[in-house]
């Protein structure tokens, strides 16, 4: 009776073995988890056209960064009961993924910028700048969420990241080779096109 | 005896069947921190859309929660500058024509000062969304703009300004008669 019962052990611990193996191996499909969330639906809504304007940006680095940026502050709270006071802790960790674009404004380039004869140019544009910091959704992982947070804080810290992206790339001497790259562009353009001798400056 | 021989014997074949290499976990592509390039953006076109999330599909959450956010994307197109070759330009006299690279999109960006939650309803027994389910939905939102982006036309601006910037360019240096074709139409033609 003792050996029959734990034969019976046995075989159900090799099936149950079986069964687990089979499906580590992918080879029996997977039960879908009945208490998985379901993703928050988004609907279609219309795109609308605000503006549509003319610009003349020459960009000319494009700096890529990633900085973890957090805000953090612990309030205390009074309940109604022992101990009375509670400490809340606030923090909000983000890991943003920058991308900044230097380069030159040339919408306001006329005629006062060119001078020269039929072979020699000069031309004169202004200085490099920082045209856009890019951080978009896609580019913000939350690492770490403690508490409730409002979208105006969200928006202070990204602008943090935006700030220490663009110091990063300044420290980097970005807009010098912006400004560089810019130059040179413009000067080999101006080769090509029949000029013996092109001076670019930018000031 | 042999039962329980034969059942150790299957359980030792199974648990070798089990072992299988793990594929390698997938690694983001390395990107340059710092690069060169010359593009031309001509035209900018900035969008808005109001984005509704609700979240009503699990189960065995009592009550839903809605969310209207409000942004604005700003997209530049353009051309790449420093695809022009130097066959692409043919100088003669006062006169100068030049092929330019097809336009192409250049920039998406939705700054974060344009994201707005305008709405938010939430029922008595769920939670309000957290700061990552926030930005999960705007994920969502960034991808449906994207392809939306794609049936305005972007392109066809961004030419004729590129165009017209480049002509202002050339006349400016001192060109009387300037030729702006588009190096994509000549292989189409």
């Amino acid at each position: 009776m003792t050996r029959s019962l734990r034969n019976i052990i046995l075989i159900l611990l090799a099936i149950i073995t079986a069964f687990w193996l089979l499906r580590r191996t992918d080879v029996l499909p997977k039960w879908k988890n009945p208490f998985a969330a379901q993703p928050i639906t988004i609907d279609n809504t219309p795109l609308l056209v605000k503006n549509v304007r003319s610009i003349a940006q020459l960009m000319t680095i494009e700096y890529h960064d990633v900085v973890v940026v957090d805000s953090s502050n612990n309030r205390t709270k009074l309940l109604p009961l022992p101990p009375f006071v509670f400490p809340i802790k606030q923090s909000l960790v983000l890991v943003v993924k920058g991308r900044l674009i230097a380069g030159l404004d040339l919408s306001r380039l006329d005629s006062s910028n060119f001078s020269g004869n039929r072979d020699s140019l000069h031309i004169t544009m202004p200085k490099a700048r920082v045209l856009e910091v890019i951080v978009n959704p896609t580019d913000v992982e939350t690492f770490s969420e403690e508490g409730a947070w409002n979208q105006q804080a969200v928006t202070a810290l990204k602008a943090k990241a935006q700030y220490r992206i663009t110091k990063n790339a300044l420290n980097q001497g970005v807009l010098r080779r912006s400004d560089e790259k810019a130059r040179n562009l413009v000067a080999q353009l101006m080769v090509n096109a029949g000029y013996k001798k092109v001076v670019v400056t930018t000031k | 005896m042999q039962i329980r021989k034969k059942i150790y014997w299957s359980l030792c074949v199974l648990l070798l069947a089990a072992c299988r290499q793990s594929p390698p976990p997938s690694r983001p592509n390395p990107v340059l921190q710092l690069r060169e390039m010359g593009q031309l953006a001509t035209t900018e076109y900035e969008l808005s859309k109001v984005v509704r999330a609700r979240d009503e599909a699990t189960w065995y959450k009592i009550g839903e929660r809605r969310m209207l956010v409000s942004c604005r994307a700003r997209i530049k197109a353009g051309i790449d500058l420093s695809q022009i070759r130097d066959i692409d330009i043919q100088a003669q006299g006062d006169k100068i024509s030049i092929k330019l690279p097809a336009p192409q999109i250049l920039t998406f960006s939705i700054p974060p000062e344009n994201i707005r939650v305008v709405y938010s309803d939430v029922g008595l027994f769920r939670t309000p969304f957290s700061q990552a389910e926030t930005n999960a939905i705007m994920q969502q939102a960034e991808k449906q703009i994207r392809r939306q982006a794609d049936s305005l036309n972007m392109l066809q601006k961004a030419q004729e300004g590129a165009a017209v910037f480049v002509r202002n360019f050339f006349e400016q240096a001192g060109y009387k008669e300037v030729t702006i074709t588009y190096r994509y139409q000549e292989n189409a033609s």
